[in-house]
């Protein structure tokens, strides 16, 4: 018996959801049009009226939305409600130093504890669940964005946040928590210390977790499941289209059900930006045909992933899409947080002691993500007094460290130990294994 | 005044090992060394018979080299002998960043290499009490 919590919207008939997704769209057009200005200028930029929104394939008509129209229009540039009826903002880091701002009314966070309550059930939440919180609550959706769609779906709601490890597991044994919302590094970790302290699967009550907000793989689903005895979800979302809960797999876990009558998918050619059909691998790209806060037309993902075109057995009517593979840009996502490069290499060309060399090595380390960058210093400005030495080095991780909200370490390398690139140099290397 | 060389290594084996090698092969005498080191990273400080071509080898094998002026002073071989030199750093407030000694085979001398902030005020007030100093080795 499957679970849902929208049987109506979840198993939808294709047809009829296609022509609400079009009704929706033309809705978005002119609301869009009319109440934001970033968009009006663009779509009269590109010759096109939402009177031309005439059928769902006309989508690829409208102008592309981009993280930097997000930075250029920092903070409210891009909302379309006026600000009276914005209830609430999420952000997350951006590469300027400024934030990626999301504005919510409460029409969007409806929507939002909606699709999030649909995608508790179809990993096999229900009323009686009892759902332990562990993302971060704040600005960052993870936490919020569990937390309300836990509450809609009735479910006991713990806000546990993340951390204080210890008192985590202390819960699940005696709140005999059933199921579990964090990234997938901290369940290896919370595995970890169950192991430390004791604890045997047959202390908990655990039935399902969703892990979501940082790539992972199949090998770390086994090992995850395998060390907390529960089922694990794979759950999608970002806090640009809304949060977590973009898209959720269900029981068969053939990819991830894109809740298509809020967002509508598409995946294109990174370079050409010609859409490319289903099962083609590219760049996803989401239109929310029912926000009404900070609706994003046609806006670029940069993960790389493809559409399945194949009915799911458990009777949802949405498109899968697979797991992300990657980004077709060089954001890494550590620990949760997104880091840009240039935010690293910015912060270090402050200093003039630094050759234009470094490499940044991101490694898991007892599940935890680390950061290390190697740097070469100049000869000239290279001290033979150690003091010198380490204020350079600790000046470097404090410069770095609150660029990015990571912390870091610094290794100075011999000159030349660094790779020289005949091309494009390679300046990220990630060992971790997802 | 002596020229000295350091090499950024890092604090793993074998590290102290190629820069010497290095040297070894192109002929080099190396006649005194001294490492100061932390948990991740060492300077590896020496003074040679022939620094120009030491520091051409070094860069050429990769190694992060730079050169640092040092004063070089003589001190006598026996008890005591490096407290009195020490004492006309301590009473002229000369300020030593570190130092390390050079043995030389013959004779009941050594030399000393200071580091210091304003070399060439401190070797004023070396000379005004009659401290003997090196040029070269």
């Amino acid at each position: 018996m499957t679970n849902y919590y929208e049987k109506e919207f979840e198993t939808m008939p294709r047809a009829i959801l296609e022509r609400l997704q079009l009704e929706r769209l033309q809705t978005l057009a002119g609301y869009v049009y009319e109440k934001c200005d970033f968009y009006r200028k663009k779509m009269d930029e590109s010759g096109i009226k939402p009177a031309d929104i005439k059928r769902l394939s006309d989508l690829k008509k409208l102008p592309f939305t981009t993280k930097q129209d997000l930075r250029d229009n920092y903070p409210y540039g891009m909302f379309s409600a006026s600000m009276s009826d914005i209830v609430r903002v999420h952000a997350s880091s951006g590469t300027t130093g400024k934030l990626t701002v999301a504005g919510y009314t409460q029409n969007d966070i409806d929507i939002w504890s909606t699709v999030m309550a649909r995608s508790l059930a179809a990993g096999g939440c229900s009323r009686s669940s009892i759902i332990n919180v562990a993302y971060g609550y704040g600005l960052f959706t993870g936490g919020l964005g569990a937390h309300y769609g836990s509450e809609q779906l009735g479910a006991l709601t713990i806000p546990a946040s993340s951390g204080n490890t210890k008192r985590q597991l202390q819960m699940f044994k005696d709140f005999k928590v059933t199921t579990l919302c964090c990234t997938p590094s901290y369940a290896l970790y919370l595995a970890d210390e169950m192991e430390k302290e004791g604890y045997k699967i047959s202390d908990f009550n655990l039935e399902q977790g969703l892990f979501g907000a940082e790539p992972w793989s199949e090998e770390m689903r086994l090992q995850i499941q395998d060390k907390l005895g529960l089922k694990a979800y794979n759950i999608y979302g970002l806090s640009e289209i809304i949060g977590p809960g973009v898209s959720m797999e269900c029981e068969c876990q053939c990819g991830s059900h894109i809740w298509e009558d809020h967002f509508l998918p598409e995946i294109i050619d990174p370079e050409t930006l010609e859409p490319l059909g289903y099962g083609k691998q590219g760049e996803l790209v989401f239109t929310t045909i029912s926000k009404t806060g900070m609706p994003l037309i046609r806006y670029r993902t940069r993960d790389l992933c493809s559409l399945i075109d194949e009915p799911c057995k458990c009777g949802r009517t949405h498109v899968c899409m697979t797991r992300i593979i990657g980004r077709s840009d060089d954001m890494l996502i550590i620990g949760g947080v997104n880091v840009f490069p240039s935010q690293i290499e910015s912060a270090l060309f402050t200093m003039k002691e630094i050759e234009p060399h470094y490499q940044i090595i991101v490694d898991r380390v007892n599940n935890l993500d680390k950061i290390e960058i190697q740097v070469e210093i100049k000869d000239e400005l290279f001290s033979d007094e150690v003091k010198n030495l380490q204020n350079l080095k600790s000046q470097l991780e404090k410069n770095v460290s609150s660029a990015i909200s990571i912390g870091v370490k610094i290794h100075f390398v011999s000159r030349g130990t660094i790779e020289r690139s005949q091309g494009k140099a390679v300046r990220v290397i990630d060992k971790r294994r997802i | 005044m002596i020229k000295q060389i350091s090499v950024l290594i890092e604090n793993e084996s074998g590290q102290a090992y190629k820069p010497i090698k290095v040297l070894g092969e192109a002929g080099v005498d190396v006649c005194a060394v001294s490492v100061g080191d932390t948990i991740d990273f060492g300077i590896l400080r020496m003074i040679t018979h022939d620094n120009e071509n030491a520091v051409n080898v070094l860069k050429k094998a990769g190694f992060t080299v730079n050169f640092t002026d040092l004063i070089g002073a003589i001190v006598e071989d026996h008890p005591g002998g490096l407290a009195n030199l020490l004492a006309v750093f301590e009473k002229e407030n000369i300020n030593i960043e570190y130092f390390y000694s050079f043995i030389q085979k013959k004779g009941d001398e050594a030399v000393m290499f200071f580091k210091v902030e304003d070399i060439d005020t401190a070797i004023e007030k070396l000379k005004k009490h009659n401290v003997r100093l090196v040029e070269a080795l």
